[in-house]
């Protein structure tokens, strides 16, 4: 991948391991017991490929005999017991299942196929879209030499009609009729998936240690060349991430690639511990149990939170549980005329319409779902990652290039960064060599280097 | 070619700002009697209200040079606008020194605190004058001046006698305009000087300022020579007439596309006048009855939106978008 | 010695009032103010991008001579102040008397913007021999309202300082500046003068271009100079050749690709995506949310849509326009457009 694109990757994905070696794994259990992780999960793999090759062997010979003999005497083919089939990894949410799934194929050469299971309101949405994967190998697959998969299910306890147990026997079909290994992820027990527990391995996954999610920011923040985040910051970020390395790591490049450093710290210095968890559950609270505009008045009333973040925290959270456009248009309407409305208080200092913002971005937003059936289950909340101040401003970073090229050429910032930027990275893009005679020109060092590249 | 520097350094219109009463052009009669009214030296304080270029800045200093006399005029008339009076402390302490200081050199003596775009003041600095009004002697005069009355605050509003100024008529206009280009020497081609004044007139629209403003620029711009008036319409942020019927043609014909276009060929777009220019090629668009007062408000909510801020392009686009379906 | 500048259009930019491309008339009249050693405010017009800014400098630099560097300065209205200005106006802080827009009733910016850029420079008496300083000053209109505040300082510091301001658009100019300047037209270079330059530019950098490229690259550009070179940089830098097929080809590359795909995902009801990507925009472009708009709104016609779906689409664009005029988040309004065009194009 080239040095540019990687600029733009989202960190999650750009340090995400590529070998279980190089991960800090948490610690497991499998039926309490304590557990390897990387060798529990290596041994279910490679037993999984060597009874499914001696079964298909042995079924293809039943194949050949029943086709010669009547039914009375046919044999039935064998299957493999579902526990070689699948597993289950149990967690909570960013404490690296998923990376795990994807070290574990790179070590092995497998590729992944993801789904996830949340996503799918009804059972037969689910089972078309794992149809695809998990049938015999299509006609591509004859034609490109393709390594054999895994099948990553994800968020299973977000599964539609875990509620009311059509769940299981969709999930065992597909583990009967599957040509990979299953390795399904899950955030928490859930009641009515009991019958699946009892029939394949649940691996139950501990959460990180705060000086073990430290220890991996402190890494990355090296690698990104960060030095400004003070530890204090960092250490809060970790607190209200609760042990999720995923939250922690995209809340630490929301902040660092935002574009005013002085609002960012006051939003994260705002919350301290308590009002973090506060606002994770009215959050949730809000979009999955409000049904009218009392409720929400209540909830809104009885925290604390600063109603200056509380909205954008709704921004960031909606398209987490508001899928539907029709939806998410009169979640948006509703939002941005309390938006609005904010706006004019600040203006004409009149406070008197407070209510009203209070009730529409609240309220409003939350009765603009009309059902909830398919919003239940766990839904990640995320910190408000942009900050946007809707003014023209420059970075320390975009500074210095801009002084630079002013000192050669007679422009404004505005033109320099709308117009100018984008010409000569486009420019630079075209060889090594232009972007050579470009940055050596108007002198920029390795940092100031990087805003010519072009983002992917 | 000699560079005339000094004409275009004064603006025509205070080189030709009325003087004296006789020559304040009115359509009120109230104002057309202020002559005699003011003289009665027991004025009270006045807000002049009313569109732009009527002549309320002109009439408040006539006023204030006939009752205080020039010689001493720069002592007793204290002359603020709103960038001057958008500051309490600046309000306060200019007026106030101004006041006391007047007190002190001259006593019974006449004068007059002149405040132009009164309605540009902010509603705290208008309390802070509310209360300098009232506790001033009866020696000093307010003499307020905006567009809109109801930006003044009610208790200002309540001391001060209210003058409605309205739009001058065509003919005040161009004969005003047809004087000042005597003056000044302009060498206007005959056979389109009536359409030339006339093209000014509907360009100020009864803002006798504007046409004066208009009337300079077009000679400071060298028009005069070769009278292009489609040019003069389109520096005016006007549009073109050719163009106007384009945009006809292509509502009638329901072509977003084109009209989208259309409107981003003009250059030098005003939608405050573009406005005026569609409402006089409605009855031209095939538009429904029932209708028509639906597109009226529809025009009025545009206008709005772009007063307060929202971009003229896409706003009027979506005027022409809705009149384009108002079928 | 002339260090080889790898940025065409930096190059091939004039250096003095002789070498700009065309606009003889701009030029002599130009001149005759010079050597006639005085002129009044200037307003300078004409369409953006063809060369006011630049011949303001170079006329200026000419005027002042050799002691140019301490008599002029070039502010830009549109740019918003840096913090530690902001600080420091506010010690002197006049309140915005726009009551309209973003910048309504706020203490800061553009008022504060005439206290730190303007006044400081023109109070001070020019220095060596020349008549007056010279202030440029770039995109005039934005100051929309406060222009009232600029007209007191051309009255007061006249004589010490003239004025030379740029706009694109009069209709924005108040009466008042446009009494006391004189208008100066600029018009862009015509094109038979510009084709000589980009013949002379093709020669010097020993590119082939076909027949007729000159005139196509002139309609794509609207005779923008300095867009044109880049574009004929761009277009010749694999192999030193010119046709139509590329200049078309990458001017697509100008046309803002990123937000023509905002405005793709949109149509296609992505919205999470078009968050993504809207924000990813913002960042590296900072553009403010009605500028985002009106480059969405421009896009519209490049997309193949029926006469009414474009005319919903303006009308849901022009009611999150106005909508967001007095929002403070904008993110906020940005996705409440996104989720408008994400709901209606089911019914595309």
């Amino acid at each position: 991948m080239s040095e540019s694109s990687l600029n733009k990757m989202p960190w999650v994905e750009k340090y995400r391991p590529k070998s279980m070696s190089e991960m800090a794994l948490p610690s497991a259990k499998l039926k309490g017991h304590k557990v390897d992780l990387s060798e529990e999960l290596k041994k279910f793999i490679i037993i999984f490929f060597q009874e499914k090759k001696k079964i298909n062997d042995e079924n293809h010979k039943i194949k050949s005999f029943n086709r010669t003999h009547e039914e009375k005497e046919q044999k039935k083919l064998i299957k493999i017991s579902p526990d070689k089939v699948a597993v289950l990894l149990e967690g909570p949410p960013g404490v690296g299942k998923t990376s795990i799934v994807y070290a574990l194929a790179n070590d092995l050469n497998l590729d992944v196929i993801e789904t996830n299971a949340s996503d799918v309101r009804t059972k037969k949405g689910l089972e078309s879209k794992l149809n695809e994967s998990i049938k015999s190998r299509g006609i591509m697959d004859f034609i490109s030499q393709s390594k054999d998969k895994i099948l990553l299910i994800d968020e299973i306890d977000g599964l539609y009609g875990v509620a009311d147990k059509g769940a299981v026997p969709t999930i065992l079909n597909i583990i009967d009729s599957t040509q990979f290994p299953i390795i399904m992820c899950s955030n928490e027990y859930k009641q009515n998936l009991q019958p699946l527990y009892n029939k394949i391995h649940k691996l139950e996954i501990n959460p990180l240690s705060q000086d073990e999610v430290l220890r991996i920011a402190q890494r990355i923040l090296i690698k990104e060349k960060i030095t400004n985040l003070q530890e204090g910051m960092i250490n809060s970020i970790i607190e209200k991430n609760h042990g999720d390395l995923r939250g922690v790591i995209n809340d630490l490049q929301g902040i660092s690639q935002g574009s005013s450093g002085k609002l960012d710290s006051e939003l994260i210095n705002s919350l301290n511990r308590d009002s973090t968890e506060e606002i994770f559950l009215i959050i949730r609270d809000l979009f999955q149990n409000v049904s009218t505009l009392k409720q929400a008045r209540d909830l809104t009333n009885k925290s604390d939170v600063d109603y200056n973040f509380l909205y954008k925290w709704v921004n960031e959270n909606i398209p987490s549980f508001i899928k539907l456009n029709s939806e998410l248009a009169v979640a948006y309407d509703n939002l941005s005329i309390a938006d609005e409305i904010f706006g004019r208080i600040q203006k004409t200092q009149n406070w008197s319409t407070l209510p009203y913002f209070y009730d529409l971005f609240a309220g409003g937003v939350s009765l603009s779902q009309k059902s909830r059936k398919e919003n239940q289950g766990f839904r990640k909340v995320s910190f408000p990652r942009y900050i946007s101040t809707g003014m023209f401003s420059l970075n320390a970073n975009e500074r210095l290039v801009v002084e630079k090229i002013k000192k050669k050429y007679e422009i404004s910032e505005i033109e320099a960064i709308q117009d100018f930027l984008p010409f000569l990275r486009v420019l630079a893009s075209v060889s090594r060599k232009q972007l050579k005679l470009v940055s050596d020109w108007l002198e920029l060092d390795a940092t100031e280097k990087k805003l010519l590249k072009i983002d992917s | 070619m000699i560079v005339r520097l000094i004409d275009l350094e004064t603006p025509w219109v205070e080189k030709y700002r009325p003087t004296s009463f006789g020559e304040i052009v009115s359509q009120n009669a109230a104002i057309n009697n202020l002559k005699d009214f003011v003289l009665k030296e027991d004025i009270p304080h006045m807000i002049f209200t009313g569109p732009a270029g009527t002549g309320k800045t002109s009439t408040a200093l006539i006023i204030a040079k006939t009752m205080v006399g020039k010689k001493s005029y720069h002592r007793n008339v204290l002359e603020l606008n709103a960038s001057d009076t958008v500051r309490m402390d600046y309000v306060r302490t200019v007026i106030k020194n101004f006041i006391n200081h007047s007190l002190i050199i001259e006593k019974n003596s006449l004068k007059f605190v002149i405040l132009d775009e009164a309605d540009n003041i902010p509603g705290q600095v208008q309390q802070t004058l509310r209360r300098i009004i009232e506790k001033t002697s009866n020696s000093v005069k307010f003499i307020l001046m905006c567009n809109y009355i109801n930006k003044i605050i009610d208790p200002i509003i309540s001391r001060c006698a209210v003058f409605r100024f309205a739009n001058l008529s065509r003919e005040m206009v161009i004969n005003r305009l047809k004087f000042i280009s005597k003056q000044e020497n302009l060498k206007i081609p005959k056979e389109k000087s009536v359409e030339f004044f006339e093209t000014l007139y509907f360009i100020s629209g009864g803002d006798l300022r504007k046409a004066i403003n208009t009337l300079q620029m077009s000679v400071a711009l060298e028009m005069l020579d070769d009278l292009d008036l489609d040019e003069l319409f389109k520096i005016s942020g006007y549009v073109d007439k050719n163009t106007m019927n384009r945009l006809v043609l292509n509502l009638n014909n329901h072509n977003m596309g084109k009209i989208k276009d259309l409107l981003g060929s003009i250059e030098n777009f005003d939608s405050r006048n573009f406005i005026r220019q569609i409402v006089e090629i409605l009855p031209k668009l095939n538009i429904n009855k029932d209708k028509q007062p639906l597109i009226n408000a529809f025009i009025g909510e545009i206008d709005y939106r772009i007063s307060q801020g929202a971009d003229e392009r896409i706003q009027m686009t979506a005027l022409l978008s809705e009149l384009m379906r108002g079928r | 010695m002339s260090e080889d500048i790898p940025i065409w259009r930096i190059k091939y930019l004039p250096k003095t009032l002789d070498e700009v491309y065309g606009r003889s008339d701009v030029k002599n009249k130009l001149k005759e103010y010079i050597n006639s050693k005085n002129f009044p405010h200037l307003l300078f017009l004409g369409p953006e991008g063809i060369g006011k800014t630049t011949i303001a400098r170079l006329f200026s630099q000419e005027f002042l001579g050799s002691f140019y560097e301490p008599n002029l300065k070039i502010v830009y209205a549109d740019v918003p102040l840096t913090s530690e200005e902001r600080t420091k106006a506010r010690s002197e802080a006049h309140y915005s008397t726009n009551k309209i827009g973003r910048l309504a009733g706020m203490t800061i910016t553009t008022p504060a913007f005439i206290q730190v850029q303007i006044k400081p420079f023109v109070r001070v008496k020019a220095m060596g021999d020349v008549p007056f300083k010279i202030v440029i000053v770039k995109n005039f209109e934005t100051l929309s309202s406060d222009q009232q505040g600029f007209r007191r300082l051309m009255e007061s510091f006249g004589s010490n300082c003239r004025m030379i301001l740029i706009s694109h658009n009069i209709s924005g100019i108040i009466d008042p500046i446009k009494s006391r300047c004189q208008l100066v037209m600029i018009p862009p270079i015509n094109v038979k003068e510009f084709e000589v330059l980009i013949k002379t530019v093709a020669k010097n950098e020993k590119i082939m271009i076909e027949n007729g490229t000159e005139e196509i690259l002139y309609k794509i550009t609207k005779g923008k100079i300095a867009k044109a070179i880049d574009l004929l940089q761009i277009a010749s830098i694999n192999d030193n050749t010119v046709s139509v097929e590329k200049l078309y080809e990458n001017s697509m590359v100008f046309h803002k690709d990123l937000i023509r795909s905002l405005l793709l995902m949109t149509l296609k009801g992505q919205f999470h995506k078009a968050r993504e990507l809207s924000r990813k925009i913002q960042s590296n472009y900072k553009y403010t949310v009605q500028e985002l708009f009106i480059l969405l709104y421009n896009e519209l016609t490049k997309i193949p849509l029926g006469t009414y779906a474009l005319a919903n689409c303006i009308n849901v664009i022009a009611d999150a326009d106005f909508r967001a005029i007095d929002g403070r988040d904008s993110d906020i309004q940005i996705s409440n457009l996104l989720s408008k065009l994400c709901y209606y194009s089911e019914f595309l």
